[in-house]
């Protein structure tokens, strides 16, 4: 590792990081969240504008992606969100407001902490030091964004003329256009890994949407060991297929979309959160083929369940009138997103070639349930795998079972239709595989991760149920309360319940 | 009842107990895969991208990959051949490291070699031939003498 090197692939992280903090700047919702979760919803959000607004003018405008165009994408959040905030912060020293009280950290966010540290600094040790040596990374992802960047544009004719070699054509772009974008900026030769820290950074970004999901849903406690247990997990660390030392799209996927269906379900509910989890489900359409799906089935997801989980005509009135800005401001760059994305793939040669070989509707019955046993056990071996899981899916339903008061919260509902989206996917995929076994092993534990973050949400909020119960390890601090008090409890009103309902109800220890 | 109340408290503390065991039992792992990324940077110090290529790749891989390099231009297109005996990635890496430039895939070397000999035409307006040996550096022919190297592998009559 040369220091000249790092810090390019540094600044590649930068890129982002830069607009992204310009618009979390300038979006309410994500300016009031605490520091760390703020910088990942910035990653996130700087991700998903410049790499978003480029596939758009390179697709629509034939504007090229070479620097003038990258920065000026870049800068204009970056100065808007700049200039907001210095603003802001004038406005806020002449009324002097006091600042927030020093809160406690309990030892299992600490734990949490230094674990999600060390993992991160060594991900970004082995990406600032080792060129690109995965599958896909190099079979589709990284070999298509090459191609990208020598025509300087997403219609590249090596992907529109179907006479030559290019696997997966059809795949969306988002996470190739912003590593040309990276390579671009920071003019790096063509064999250089300047675009592996931006694959990195997705890890420390899904860890603080684990956390910050669980410690709405679950409290600081139950947050801190459920982060803790999801920065030990190998797979979404250090898994070459899938991982974040990969160059695959899959921990982004997960990432946009959880990020962007936790705004969508969160206490606020306003417009700017609507239009930051737009921004980001517009980017998970356009970062994976699955996105199709999982973004705007997130946004129904966030439009229906509140409404379901609602008795009463009038309180589901009152309830699509408070959420329907914020649906419409999310559904508005999913729309634009899957507008670009199927005007982009009408003119790719060879459609779904990949797949069509792969597959075949016609197993899909009775491979439904005739497949089944064998899924099951080629699914459970991949999940039970220790190198990749620990033994992390041995023990999650044990403890789902003995607290699964938890997981009868209203949140849960939702979470859980999220989390069986990519599962769905998934085995109906190797359901109609030519050869299920090859997919499952090939493909799970992707699909997993993408489904990873509602899972170790629900998993956090029966911990927390089974914690408070067996008041063990922690005897409880008052007779009839558990440990989790103050500050370290859920948020108890979600947006979306009714006025009419009691406070009480959505409260964690009063399980209906 | 207070039978299956003490049940329950004890299948509860058992799971909370698994848990926090599953938190020991993960540990080994993910240090070792942590301390072995952060002590392979720091020997890496020093070490530039090429470097690196190197050493993962071999000097005589990067070696070859850079002379089909600068042969080839990098808007120019070849067809790739995977010279190996079974269905192996090789090809899929030589393409990766060769983009932009274009590659029509041909197929496996031993095929072709089964191949009759009719069979044996290459596309039109082909310059270059690259053959994608597994575990080896590849290959850069021309046309002329992709066909020669066919008919030296397959022999006589």
């Amino acid at each position: 590792m040369v220091p000249g090197e790092a810090l390019r692939g540094l600044a590649g992280v930068a890129l982002f990081a830069g607009p992204g903090s310009g618009l979390a700047e300038l979006l309410p919702t994500v300016r009031q969240l605490p520091p760390g979760r703020r910088l990942a919803y910035a990653y996130l959000l700087g991700v998903g504008w410049t790499a978003g607004w480029l596939y758009a003018l390179s697709h629509w405008l034939a504007i090229p992606l070479r620097s003038p165009a990258i920065l000026s994408v870049a800068a204009i959040p970056t100065l808007a969100g700049a200039a907001c905030g210095l603003l802001r912060r004038y406005r806020e020293r002449r009324s002097a407001l006091p600042s927030p009280s020093p809160t406690t950290t309990k030892l299992a966010a600490r734990l949490a902490l230094i674990a999600g540290v060390a993992v991160t600094a060594a991900v970004f040790c082995d990406a600032l030091t080792t060129p690109l040596l995965d599958w896909d990374g190099r079979l589709i992802w990284s070999t298509q964004a090459r191609y990208l960047r020598a025509e300087g544009s997403v219609d590249a004719e090596v992907l529109k003329e179907g006479k030559w070699w290019v696997t997966c054509p059809w795949y969306p772009l988002l996470m190739p256009v912003a590593q040309v974008a990276v390579l671009e900026v920071t003019r790096a030769d063509v064999d250089h890994h300047d675009f592996r820290p931006m694959y990195a950074a997705f890890l420390p970004v899904w860890l603080l949407l684990v956390w910050g999901g669980a410690r709405s849903y679950a409290g600081q406690e139950a947050a801190g060991w459920t982060t803790l247990a999801a920065a030990m997990l190998s797979f979404p660390a250090f898994a070459g297929a899938g991982g974040a030392t990969s160059a695959y799209s899959d921990l982004p996927l997960g990432c946009f979309v959880g990020g962007g269906a936790l705004l969508l379900l969160g206490p606020r509910g306003s417009p700017s959160a609507g239009l930051a989890a737009g921004i980001l489900l517009a980017a998970g359409v356009l970062t994976k083929a699955e996105g199709e799906i999982l973004g705007p089935f997130a946004l129904l997801v966030a439009a229906v369940v509140p409404l379901l989980s609602t008795p009463g005509g009038a309180g589901r009135r009152a309830i699509w009138r408070r959420r329907r800005t914020m649906l419409a401001l999310a559904s508005l760059p999913v729309v634009v997103a899957l507008t670009l994305l199927h005007s982009w793939r009408a003119g790719i040669a060879g459609g779904f070639e990949s797949f069509t070989r792969l597959t075949s509707w016609p197993l899909l019955w009775p491979g439904i349930l005739t497949r089944l046993p064998r899924l099951a056990h080629d699914i459970g071996a991949e999940m039970l795998s220790y190198s990749n899981w620990g033994v992390f899916w041995w023990v999650a339903p044990l403890v789902v079972a003995a607290g699964w008061r938890g997981v009868r919260r209203r949140p849960a509902r939702a979470l859980l239709l999220l989390a069986g989206a990519p599962l769905a996917i998934g085995w109906l995929y190797a359901t109609i595989a030519v050869d299920p076994h090859f997919i499952v092993t090939t493909t799970w534990d992707r699909f997993l991760l993408q489904a990873s973050w509602p899972l170790l949400i629900v998993f956090a909020m029966a911990l927390r149920d089974l914690a408070r119960r067996a008041a063990w390890p922690w005897p409880p601090q008052r007779p009839g309360r558990a440990q989790f008090t103050g500050r370290d409890r859920p948020h108890r009103s979600p947006l979306w319940r009714s006025p009419a309902a009691p406070p009480a109800a959505d409260c964690a220890q009063c399980p209906r | 009842m207070e039978r299956w109340r003490q049940g329950r408290w004890c299948f509860r503390r058992l799971a909370l107990a698994a848990f926090f065991l599953s938190l020991i039992a993960g540990l080994p792992l993910t240090a070792v895969r942590t301390l072995l990324r952060v002590g392979r940077a720091t020997l890496s110090l020093g070490e530039d991208a090429r470097g690196a290529r190197v050493r993962l790749l071999g000097a005589a891989t990067v070696a070859a990959l850079d002379s089909i390099r600068q042969a080839i231009p990098a808007d120019g297109e070849y067809l790739l051949v995977d010279g190996g005996d079974e269905l192996q990635a090789e090809a899929y890496w030589v393409r990766f490291e060769l983009a932009p430039r274009r590659a029509v895939f041909i197929g496996r070397l031993s095929e072709m070699e089964r191949a009759p000999r009719p069979a044996r035409k290459l596309p039109p307006a082909t310059r270059w031939v690259v053959v994608a040996y597994p575990g080896g550096p590849s290959r850069l022919l021309s046309g002329r003498e992709f066909l020669e190297l066919l008919e030296a592998k397959r022999g006589p009559g």
